[in-house]
């Protein structure tokens, strides 16, 4: 009992010091202080970012917008940008998780060069790419030489093209968000689980998957944001067949260059595609919470 | 079910060679500095870590087999960690953060194909068993420190294990929460007949949850036995510091005396080790032990209390050599009867002094031995850090006992 009122004694004379403005006060000061001079970069930083949007609002004929939104041109670009941009996501998550499970688990020298090869998409240029994909896929490429001689499969310049050239620029996205999750948990838990009776099929669907979750999320988040945007590997590997190829930012740049649609129709477009970005970063910042937990 | 373990592995330039047996329903507190290769030991049992040779064998089944030459099947056997059946329960409780305080509990059962109803009522009763029933549908964030290792302990028990591997439960808990779980796992392993190792920096544990007691030191198990002889004789200077007591090695002489290599001279009271096989005999290599509550100092008046063996070991003061110990020395009055109390006085420089349980603990420097004093001791005694005083040691407090052999490893 005694030793409990000491106790709070103790803590109450704390409280004095803190309010007599000594140390906790001036630290806090301390903390939250930015030098001056660096909020004017901070500045233009943030107006380079949000100015450009600002603009295309600015100069979007805004009472024609939404007939231009509606337009079978924009519908059916929208239309095929959501369906393609979903699938090749799904088809990232289910071979990505897997490629950053091997590679945090490989050793340090393997894990090196499998993540140098597995992020060498994010510092190509996305033209590149697509030439890349070409030469591989196309008739007269390796594999689509082959696929055409033996089953007759032609991928360039479809569908299944557009799919592959998203994949192909938004893996790297996954892989390193979930390969960072998973170097985050470590593999305590998985060791602990083992001896605990669990396989590795068993750890791995319930424990590890569960831990790196929040990563898959905001891995599978990116990676879509990406997809939804490609455009330089698409052009090359899949070109601009309406409805079939000409996914939105194919749509935007058609628009753009007067065939088709108007230039208005190409603001009208670029809005939609920045409000459904918006949507996607909201999504992004409503499962942080979920992370911290 | 009993565990045996021999093991032979490097890490770097750390050599693990160390054997040991636990038998169905015993604990064996396998105690050593930090890096003398305790967790090393452990993994390696629990199949986390190969060893170049070695066996680890559990009631009969083999769960390692590695280049040891008499086994009749010549083949190498590893099975996979979660093919053991060997619990292992760390400092950090390791609760699974996205499942519940039960569902963590249910774990085990549900990964060896139990269903999630059953798994959850053997995991209720487990819960219920380490007094948390209360807390089944929290989160591991939302409990306590002490809730979240005793939740660990009912989830690795549940496992239904063959044997149980302790690394250090109670060392990020603090004093409360520790003896909690120490009495927790007293009761837990008191009711199983499972073989157990317990690794602890904490002489408690041992106490309390061990019937023996192996002191590692660089890989090697270099004491084994019952905790009373392991830990009342230590015959090492890590399980006498454990202890607390003073060790001072040294050749058993003509008048019951202790010389140590440096020639001090300590008189005690000759024991049995335990065995009954042995009387001691003038020549032998023995250990003196005594607490540091033992050691008196003297300053001041006493103008040089020294043999003329310790002057040369400690090589300070001009000391007067015959001349009569001070008052300090005179205390141990029974020594001083017979053969004259300077022989078994010597002096030593004070270091810096530590706050310690009972007052002030007194090191000295360039020694392993240290002094405890009571702060009115110290204060009427005038010895100060930095000091050279003269240091005696009250011989009824001191035992004299026989170094027993090292445990058995496989290189040999």
């Amino acid at each position: 009992m005694s030793m409990k009122n000491k106790s709070v004694k103790n803590k109450s004379v704390k409280n004095m010091t803190v309010k007599r403005g000594s140390v906790k006060g001036v630290q806090t000061r301390a903390v939250s202080g930015v030098p001056r001079l660096l909020y004017f970069p901070a500045a233009l930083g943030f107006a380079l970012l949000v100015f450009p949007v600002l603009g295309l609002m600015l100069r979007a004929d805004w009472p024609r917008v939404p007939a231009a939104i509606v337009s079978p041109e924009a519908t059916s670009a929208l239309l095929l940008s959501l369906q393609t941009s979903v699938t090749a996501t799904a088809l990232c998550v289910i071979v990505g998780v897997p490629l950053a499970l091997v590679i945090a688990r490989s050793g340090t020298r393997l894990a090196g060069l499998l993540r140098a090869l597995t992020t060498l998409p994010l510092v190509m240029p996305p033209l590149v790419g697509g030439i890349a994909l070409l030469y591989l896929l196309g008739r007269n490429g390796l594999v689509g030489g082959f696929l055409d001689l033996a089953f007759g499969i032609r991928i360039p310049f479809t569908t299944a093209a557009v799919v592959i050239a998203q994949s192909f620029v938004a893996l790297p996205f996954l892989v390193i968000s979930v390969e960072g999750a998973l170097r985050t948990a470590g593999t305590r838990f998985e060791t602990v689980a083992a001896t605990l009776g669990a396989g590795r099929w068993t750890v791995f669907r319930r424990i590890t998957l569960p831990l790196i979750m929040p990563g898959i999320i905001s891995g599978t988040v990116l990676c879509f944001a990406r997809a939804l945007g490609e455009f330089g590997a698409t052009a090359l590997f899949a070109g601009n067949a309406a409805g079939i190829t000409r996914t939105m930012p194919l749509a935007i740049y058609t628009a753009f260059n007067g065939a088709g649609v108007t230039q208005d129709s190409a603001i009208a477009l670029s809005l939609l595609l920045i409000v459904v970005a918006i949507g996607i970063l909201l999504l992004l910042r409503s499962w942080r919470p979920e992370l911290e937990r | 079910m009993a565990l045996n373990a021999k093991l032979l592995l490097h890490r770097g330039d750390f050599t693990l060679d160390a054997s040991v047996r636990v038998e169905a329903g015993e604990t064996l507190a396998l105690l050593g500095p930090n890096g003398s290769g305790k967790s090393t030991m452990l993994a390696a049992i629990a199949g986390l870590l190969a060893p170049e040779r070695g066996i680890v064998e559990v009631n009969g089944r083999t769960l390692t087999s590695v280049g040891v030459a008499d086994r009749a099947t010549g083949r190498a056997t590893a099975v996979e960690p979660h093919e053991r059946k060997v619990g292992l329960l760390g400092q950090d409780p390791l609760l699974f953060p996205h499942l519940t305080a039960l569902e963590n509990v249910a774990f085990g059962l549900r990964a060896r194909g139990e269903s999630a109803t059953s798994a959850r009522q053997a995991a209720s009763v487990w819960l219920d068993a380490v007094g948390l029933s209360d807390v089944a549908t929290r989160l591991p964030g939302q409990l306590s420190g002490g809730q979240q290792q005793r939740v660990a302990i009912a989830r690795a028990l549940a496992a239904e294990p063959d044997v149980l591997l302790l690394d250090e439960p109670m060392a990020a808990l603090d004093v409360q929460n520790a003896s909690a779980v120490r009495t927790l796992l007293r009761e837990r392993l008191g009711a199983t007949a499972l073989p157990t190792i317990v690794v602890s920096h904490d002489v408690v544990d041992a106490m309390v949850l061990a019937d023996r007691v192996a002191i590692m030191d660089e890989g090697r198990i270099v004491d084994i036995g019952e905790p009373a002889i392991v830990l009342g004789q230590p015959k090492n200077q890590f399980a006498a510091n454990l202890v607390g007591l003073n060790l001072m090695r040294g050749i058993l002489g003509s008048d019951g005396s202790v010389r140590a290599t440096d020639g001090r001279r300590i008189r005690g009271r000759v024991v049995d080790d335990g065995t009954g096989s042995n009387s001691l005999k003038v020549g032998d290599v023995v250990i003196a032990a005594f607490p540091p509550s033992a050691m008196r100092l003297t300053v001041g008046a006493v103008s040089g209390a020294v043999t003329g063996a310790v002057t040369g070991a400690i090589g300070t003061q001009g000391a007067a050599a015959g001349q009569p110990a001070g008052s300090g020395a005179a205390a141990d009055s029974g020594a001083a009867a017979d053969s004259g109390t300077e022989e078994f006085a010597w002096r030593a420089t004070i270091g810096v002094l530590e706050p310690a349980v009972r007052g002030i603990r007194v090191p000295f420097l360039g020694e392993t031995l240290a002094a405890e004093l009571t702060t009115a001791e110290l204060l009427s005694s005038g010895a100060r850090e930095g000091m050279t005083v003269t240091v005696s040691v009250d011989s009824k407090l001191v035992t004299v006992y026989r170094p027993r052999n090292a445990a058995s490893t496989m290189q040999r």
